[in-house]
């Protein structure tokens, strides 16, 4: 199997007037193509700020990242821009939808910054809000729609652009057990059928069990 | 990503209320600002019809009888003729002047004086600005004025020996009385009842700066000691004026500073120089004491100032979205929007809602137009000429609109800039991230 | 409640927490304030009593004139004429002095004899009750009398600049000949001079208009313009029907009609009405002490709403501590008072940052500020000096502050009333 994301020696510290954080120490990780792999810890642990090193939203201190063979350290912001587009999609805690835009406007942002004409990124936006059941909720705003539902949205925006890697940063965190019940079946749906990688965040031990592998941290470091 | 803006545009409105109605406001206040300064500032700049660079007028005074200096026999009509070509042979004689002209007093281009007579033809009568000049003192070429009709011949003008019945006139109103701009022989009647021939029609000049381009003509005037004046003769006797026509690459603001000295030091009989100045410093004193330069300085500090409340506002706005639109900004990012992709939809949101708000401004503003008209060239004669865009309503309003459309651009989008960039540049981690 | 203390130290945490926002907030009162002190000086100078103009408010213009031939057969139209001064201007119970001052022969030229030099000067032919309207102080000398008028003597008195260029001081200047026009004419006064921009009053030099040949050549019309000082206890109403008598009186000799377009006028009519009147006395162009506060508040309200978007922005970010001050017991109109006089701490910055460069802008613009509203301009022959009188005035001083509350109060009222609105448990639970 192909390593799809390698980060090796990363280190990440924040620095502020007064004090510096070592958010993650001298993490090496190997995630293959089309793996579901889980990400737990304690708050504060260092597991967000891994997925954004992944998901190219941070850069690293020092150490390097690969994302499907390409080293991102020497990327430009522009090319960065363009990496993500192509290869990631996000999902979030808080869904992070726009909520100036309707369902379908949400879904389609990936696909603008590709320039896509604007009948195929509706074709394309409508397939993918099929999938995860909300076609008939395209003109519906964020307000107007459970937890669940935004989820849903947010899932089908990360999918819309064909990314082979998805990051979801507690998917589940802001919903029910239902809800979240729900999301988990999509997400190894995606996995399974569409054999994309998902990295994914919990805190839930019964979800993580689910997935292929665990990978646990505490205080920056990789323990498991 | 057109529609997009649109789309936030439109979702954002009661965000941008203020904004919206300050930007009709202040589209409204431009065109009662920037309209009649754009005009005056092109009345004022357009080309008069001939050379005002290089000229100097130098305004020549009598000493009057009862002061010591007063020599009474100077004073007798022949000694008066003379000592005035003496003075005008002492003007000449200075060698960064490459020739000179008598004028009437008060009468010249960006004078003091003005006046309009009638002229005729047997279907129309016009009134054009008349000034008077004397023959075979090289007046047109000293002015730089140039032909209109291929038969018109400068050189030949300066030289001839005019009739009393002779005259030279303007293009265009060669162009309204005989619906002809050749019109070299053709015969008008002017207000002093005798046939008159034309000898010479020239391009259109202006008579002076505040006024546009205007119908003008030139009579024939010889000067006299006698203080009578018939329309022939002009007298002298309390004074005139010379014009300079200064040589190649003379500057005639530096000409005046130079040689005030050597002007006051020109007297003959009793005349002197009482007055030198170049006649771009006379436009200037024209525009000042017609209040233009006021009017233009006043229109340019209230369209600045309003504009400068326009960027304050559109900066204090988008700020104002700062911290929501860097959560969304982080999100464009965090799919694939560059930093500037991100600053340049926000800016593509300011400048469609200042064209919207621009538009309906200018329809408002169209309204008061339509009934009560746009900014017009300052005329103090009967006639303007229309070939200027400022008397062409629908091309005036849109070369002001247009204008105006730009400086609020400029402004929004440099007001958009600031905030912009700080947002488009957030870091994605720091704007996405959990409480 | 809030101290004093607590309030300012709030104001000025805002300009460290926020400075970019307090910057843009300071330099927008700044600039609306600058526009309104600019157009406030104006006023200042041109109407408040200013050296030597210091009764403006008991001077009384009469300029343009009418003469229609009774007969129909002309018309003209100038200001008096040398005999229309003395049938109308004599003995008029209700003024205290008529200053006479002549249109004609500006400016003069000052030769000293036996120098080649030719000074220009703007000089005011005028006559002895000028000093008397005008308040004019004597460094040196005295002004001419009716004596010197009624004994021809050519005489001048001069300003402290002229005669310090001609003979570098003023005691030296008096009794010194000098060549007005080329006419021999003795200095006999030197006085303070006033500034160019009070034009009415203005000279280099001072001559009786009788020194100008053929100062009495008569006709319908003339160059003669008259100021006024009505006596104290009379009014201008007294002052017009004095002079509409003995109009009246002088017409009915003669076969000319004059009409004065209901004049004299006032100082305040006269600097803002117009050099042109209507067949009613009505000033064309007259714009009014209502049509200057318009304009003041148009330049006060347009920025206001710029403004109040900061501080909507500047409220929000602090919507925390509004909530927690709220859940510990503190009231809408407290925490209204507390945001509203924060805000006038900071507008009161940018409003003496305002006035201070209205200073600096009437400074560097004031060879032609003082002239627009003046609908025919006459150029300054002199470059005018500003006085301390002319910008440091309590009345400005009170419009800064008037200005700085309106600001204040257009701008944050709303918004801040508007925020306070908010639940509590909203604003807590607010990202920050």
């Amino acid at each position: 199997m192909n390593t799809i994301i390698s980060l090796t020696g990363i280190n990440k510290l924040y620095r502020t007037k007064e004090i510096e954080t070592l958010a993650l120490e001298n993490v090496n990780l190997s995630i293959n193509e089309g793996e579901f792999v889980s990400v737990m810890g304690p708050s504060g642990c260092g597991k967000s700020t891994l997925l954004n090193i992944i998901g190219l939203l941070d850069r690293p201190t020092s150490g390097t990242v690969k994302i499907d063979g390409v080293e991102a350290s020497a990327m430009s912001d522009r090319s960065l821009a363009r990496f993500r587009n192509n290869e990631l999609g996000f999902v979030f805690q808080n869904f992070h939808l726009i909520n100036s835009l309707n369902v379908i406007d949400n879904v389609e942002i990936p696909l603008l910054y590709r320039n896509t004409p604007a009948k195929r990124r509706r074709e394309l936006a409508m397939k993918v809000l099929e999938r995860v059941g909300l076609a008939h909720r395209i003109n519906h705003y964020p307000s107007q729609l459970s937890g669940g539902q935004c989820q849903r949205v947010a899932i089908a925006r990360a999918i819309v652009g064909n990314p082979k890697i998805i990051l979801a940063d507690e998917p589940t965190g802001n919903l029910d057990s239902k809800m979240g019940a729900e999301i988990m079946e999509i997400l190894h749906s995606l996995n399974t059928d569409d054999h994309r990688t998902i990295v994914m965040v919990t805190h839930n031990e019964n979800q993580a069990k689910l997935t292929n592998r665990i990978i646990r941290f505490f205080d920056g470091r990789q323990v498991q | 990503m057109i529609r997009f803006v649109f789309k936030n545009l439109w979702n954002r409105r009661a965000v941008n209320g203020w904004l919206t109605v300050e930007l009709i406001i202040i589209a409204i206040l431009a065109w009662i600002i920037i309209d009649p300064l754009v005009v005056s500032v092109y009345d004022r700049n357009s080309s008069p019809g001939y050379d005002i660079d290089r000229l100097v007028l130098l305004s020549v005074s009598a000493t009057s009888e009862g002061t010591y200096r007063y020599n009474p026999a100077a004073s007798d009509s022949v000694t008066v003729i003379d000592d005035y070509f003496r003075l005008l042979s002492m003007a000449a004689e200075n060698p960064q002047v490459q020739s000179v002209t008598p004028i009437a007093d008060g009468q010249s281009l960006e004078g003091e004086g003005m006046m309009t007579q009638s002229l005729s033809t047997e279907t129309d009568t016009v009134f054009p600005i008349k000034m008077f000049f004397v023959p075979g003192t090289g007046f047109f070429s000293t002015h730089g004025i140039t032909a209109s009709d291929p038969k018109t011949d400068i050189a030949d003008l300066d030289s001839r020996p005019f009739s009393d019945n002779e005259i030279v006139i303007t293009r265009e109103l060669a162009r309204r009385l005989f619906h002809d701009e050749n019109a070299v022989g053709r015969v008008t009647v002017p207000h002093w009842g005798v046939e008159t021939v034309l000898v010479g029609v020239i391009d259109d000049v202006r008579p002076k700066s505040p006024m546009n381009v205007t119908t003008m003509y030139f009579r024939p005037c010889r000067p006299t000691g006698d203080r009578e004046f018939d329309g022939t003769k002009m007298p002298v006797n309390d004074g005139f004026s010379i014009m300079l026509r200064l040589k190649q690459g003379v500057d005639s603001e530096k000409f005046v500073t130079d040689n005030t000295e050597w002007a006051n030091s020109l007297k003959a009989g009793n005349f002197y120089v009482s007055k030198i100045s170049s006649l771009l410093q006379n436009k200037r004193d024209i525009e000042e004491a017609w209040g233009i330069s006021n009017s233009e300085r006043i229109g340019s500090a209230l369209a600045t100032f309003f504009l400068i409340n326009l960027f304050l506002g559109v900066v204090g706005t988008f700020y104002l979205q700062t911290r929501r639109r860097s959560t969304e900004a982080g999100i464009m990012k965090a799919f694939g929007a560059s930093p500037s992709r991100i600053a340049v939809t926000m800016i593509l949101e300011g400048l469609i809602l200042t064209f919207v708000t621009w538009a309906a401004g200018c329809v408002i503003f169209m309204q008061y137009a339509l009934k009560e008209g746009l900014a017009a060239s300052h005329a103090n004669v009967s006639y303007l000429l229309n070939e200027s865009w400022v008397s062409h309503f629908w091309v005036h309003f849109s070369i002001i609109a247009a204008i105006i459309l730009i400086l609020m651009s400029i402004a929004v989008a440099v007001g958009i800039y600031l905030p912009a960039r700080k947002i488009a540049n957030t870091d994605i981690a720091y704007s996405l991230k959990e409480e | 409640m809030i101290t004093t203390k607590q309030l300012i130290r709030s104001a000025l945490t805002q300009i460290k927490t926020a400075p970019l926002n307090t910057a843009l907030y300071i330099s927008g009162v700044a600039l609306a304030v600058t526009t309104v002190m600019v157009l406030s000086i104006i006023y200042h100078v041109k109407l408040s009593p200013i050296y030597p103009e210091n009764n403006r408010d008991r001077m009384a213009y009469l300029q343009q004139v009418r003469a229609t031939k009774k007969d129909g057969s002309g018309m003209s139209q100038y200001y008096m004429s040398h005999t229309l001064v003395k049938n109308w201007l004599s003995d008029l119970k209700s003024a205290d002095a008529v200053a006479v001052i002549s249109d004609s022969d500006q400016p003069a030229t000052i030769m000293i004899p036996g120098q080649e030099i030719l000074y220009n000067a703007v000089t005011k032919f005028t006559n002895p009750d000028f000093f008397k309207v005008y308040d004019y102080e004597f460094i040196a000398g005295v002004p001419f009398s009716p004596d010197d008028i009624a004994a021809g003597r050519n005489v001048a008195v001069l300003n402290q600049n002229k005669a310090d260029e001609l003979f570098g001081n003023a005691e030296a200047s008096i009794g010194r000949e000098i060549e007005v026009n080329f006419k021999s004419t003795k200095v006999i006064g030197v006085v303070k001079p006033g500034s160019a921009i009070s034009a009415n009053s203005f000279g280099e030099a001072f001559l009786p208009y009788t020194a100008i040949p053929g100062y009495d050549k008569d006709g319908d019309v003339g160059p003669y313009i008259a100021v006024f000082l009505i006596k104290p206890g009379k009014t201008i109403d007294d002052l017009k029907a004095e002079i509409s008598e003995h109009i009246r009186k002088s017409d009915s000799t003669i076969d000319v009609t004059h009409y004065i377009f209901n004049q004299p006028y006032t100082h305040y009519e006269q600097t803002f009405g117009s050099a042109y009147v209507d067949e009613d006395g009505n000033a064309k162009d007259a714009k009014t002490l209502g049509y200057y506060a318009i304009v003041a508040l148009i330049l006060l309200l347009v920025p206001a709403m710029n403004l109040s978007g900061l501080i909507i922005g500047g409220i929000n970010r602090r919507s925390g501590e509004i909530a927690i001050r709220k859940s510990f017991g503190a009231s809408r109109s407290g925490l209204l008072w507390q945001l509203m006089v924060e805000n006038f701490i900071l507008t009161l910055l940018g409003a003496i940052a305002g006035l201070f460069l209205s200073y600096v802008a009437v400074y560097f613009s004031r060879q032609w500020i003082f002239t627009i509203s003046d609908s025919w301009v006459n150029a300054y022959d002199s470059v005018p000096e500003l006085s301390p009188e002319m910008l440091l005035s309590p009345t400005l001083f009170a419009i800064v502050l008037i200005a700085a509350l309106i600001l204040n109060i257009a701008s944050s009222l709303i918004p801040s009333w508007w925020t306070l609105r908010h639940p509590i448990v909203q604003s807590l639970n607010e990202k920050r």
